[in-house]
């Protein structure tokens, strides 16, 4: 799902999150050489030919001067537009509040974080993480509280809610930019991490298999992705038609649906609906539960797993030490050092 | 609660112009699903219906016949929702007390008694509270839905 370049001019008043005047980076450089957002910006390559870029005319320019990728509110953009993740950016920017811990005063989103990758302060402090479809930005936002300098992607405008939780940080970079074509240097990152994201694009292994050579030797990289089981299963005839459904109208059915079932969890019409039609109950508030039910239906793929399967394409990628976390199909695996 | 994020779990016209709109495109594609067995589920829309329009109901628990340890069944109307069906929302009552847990597991409900029962197949498997025999032991049985 490659996308061109976008060679359109920017889309809103250009804002460069740092001066820099070329961005040009070696690949893997170390992390204690991105102090601040100016050297982080020079992790971002030509996501076709993988040169590096230069900063030109509020945007971001490849070495021969024919793709050009705009800065918008700070944002570099190498798509141009959400594609098939417009749900995400209308889901994200409306509920753009409701997973973060420090909007919540909550640690539900760094629980998640720890259950399905396994990793923890010690694991990420000091080293660069690639939070590949970021969303609002509720993992990014653990993670730079757990000390890492992170770059947070994501397909749709999603980034731009993401940026207003952790934009401001230095040691944050958000890029707009496809999975399946990312604007990286093999050898980047120290970790990687995609919780509940690749299955939601149109080939889940297939772009599972894009990250890996983004580590640098020993980096590791932990995935979740939805189960071949239970309500994610059941969600599958479904998306057909509630992926096509305008955002909006989406939304406001499971306001309404979610609310009453809520309301009325033993009624007769509320079993029967949540037996064919699995709304979801996180018990963390009617918020997240209307949020994680229009999540759920919206997005137009909806990729399910086993957690062999997952565990396969860890290897068919060269990973090792490949384990299954206790959640199901939360896998983590590492770059051989050598 | 900011104003904010009360809008955000408040129902508005356009959240109900939005159900009103997609609730018929979602009933029609479950038709369409049903018919081409793309949808495949235990539970029943026409009895969830009739049930839901009936109201909750309540009863006496008869015929009671004894089938394994603590165990015993009783037969229950046809036209409730049981765990069969979808989600049932039935009550045992013991002397007006509430028996329970709920949905338990019909060996469990044997082994172990204590009050569990199961909503199943139009019956209702139950044990007593205390072990006695439910047929002999002098206490009146009755189920009520709570929705």
């Amino acid at each position: 799902m490659a996308h061109s370049p976008s060679p359109t001019p920017p889309r809103d008043a250009p804002a460069p999150p740092a001066p820099a005047a070329s961005v040009t980076a070696s690949a893997g450089a170390p992390t204690a050489s991105i102090p601040d957002r100016s050297a982080l910006l020079r992790v971002l390559r030509d996501p076709q030919g993988g040169e590096s870029l230069s900063l030109q005319a509020g945007g971001l320019t490849s070495a021969d001067g024919r793709r050009h990728w705009p800065i918008v509110r700070g944002i570099p953009r190498f798509v141009p537009a959400d594609d098939y993740a417009a749900s995400f950016g209308f889901e994200w920017n409306l509920h753009d509040t409701t997973q973060i811990d420090s909007v919540q005063s909550t640690k539900v989103s760094e629980q998640v974080l720890r259950d399905k990758t396994g990793l923890g302060p010690d694991d990420v402090r000091g080293r660069l993480v690639l939070d590949a479809g970021c969303g609002a930005g509720r993992f990014a936002e653990v993670l730079l509280d757990w000390g890492a300098t992170v770059v947070a992607v994501d397909l749709s405008s999603a980034v731009d809610a993401a940026a207003r939780h952790v934009g401001s940080n230095p040691r944050a970079l958000l890029v707009q930019a496809d999975i399946g074509s990312l604007p990286f240097a093999p050898g980047t990152f120290d970790a990687i991490v995609s919780i509940g994201v690749l299955h939601h694009t149109p080939d889940t292994r297939t772009h599972f298999l894009k990250l890996p050579p983004l580590l640098k030797p020993g980096g590791t990289i932990a995935i979740w992705v939805y189960p071949d089981e239970g309500e994610y299963r059941r969600r599958l005839p479904w998306i057909p038609v509630t992926s096509r459904v305008r955002s909006r109208w989406f939304h406001g059915f499971c306001k309404v649906l979610v609310t009453w079932m809520r309301r009325h969890p033993r009624h007769p019409m509320s079993a029967w609906i949540q037996q064919i039609f699995p709304i979801s109950s996180q018990s963390h508030g009617l918020e997240n539960d209307m949020l994680d039910t229009f999540d759920g239906y919206s997005p137009r793929y909806h990729g399910v797993h086993g957690a062999e399967q997952v565990m396969g394409w860890f290897r068919e990628a060269g990973l090792e030490d490949v384990e299954s976390l206790p959640i199901a199909t939360s896998v983590r695996g590492r770059r051989p050092r050598s | 609660m900011s104003q904010e994020r009360r809008d955000l779990v408040s129902i508005t016209n356009a959240d109900r112009l939005g159900f009103a709109i997609v609730a018929p495109i979602l009933l029609g594609w479950y038709a369409w699903c049903r018919a081409r067995g793309r949808i495949e589920s235990g539970a029943s829309l026409v009895r969830s219906l009739l049930a839901a329009l009936k109201g909750p109901s309540h009863g006496a628990l008869t015929g009671i016949v004894h089938v394994d340890g603590h165990c015993v069944r009783a037969n229950s109307p046809h036209f409730l929702v049981s765990d069969e069906h979808a989600t049932s929302a039935l009550e045992v009552l013991e002397d007006g007390r509430v028996l329970g847990p709920a949905h338990a597991d019909h060996g469990e409900i044997a082994s172990l008694g204590g009050g569990r029962f199961s909503h199943w197949d139009d019956c209702v498997w139950f044990s007593s509270s205390d072990g006695s025999d439910p047929r002999t032991n002098g206490r009146v049985y009755t189920w009520r839905e709570r929705w």
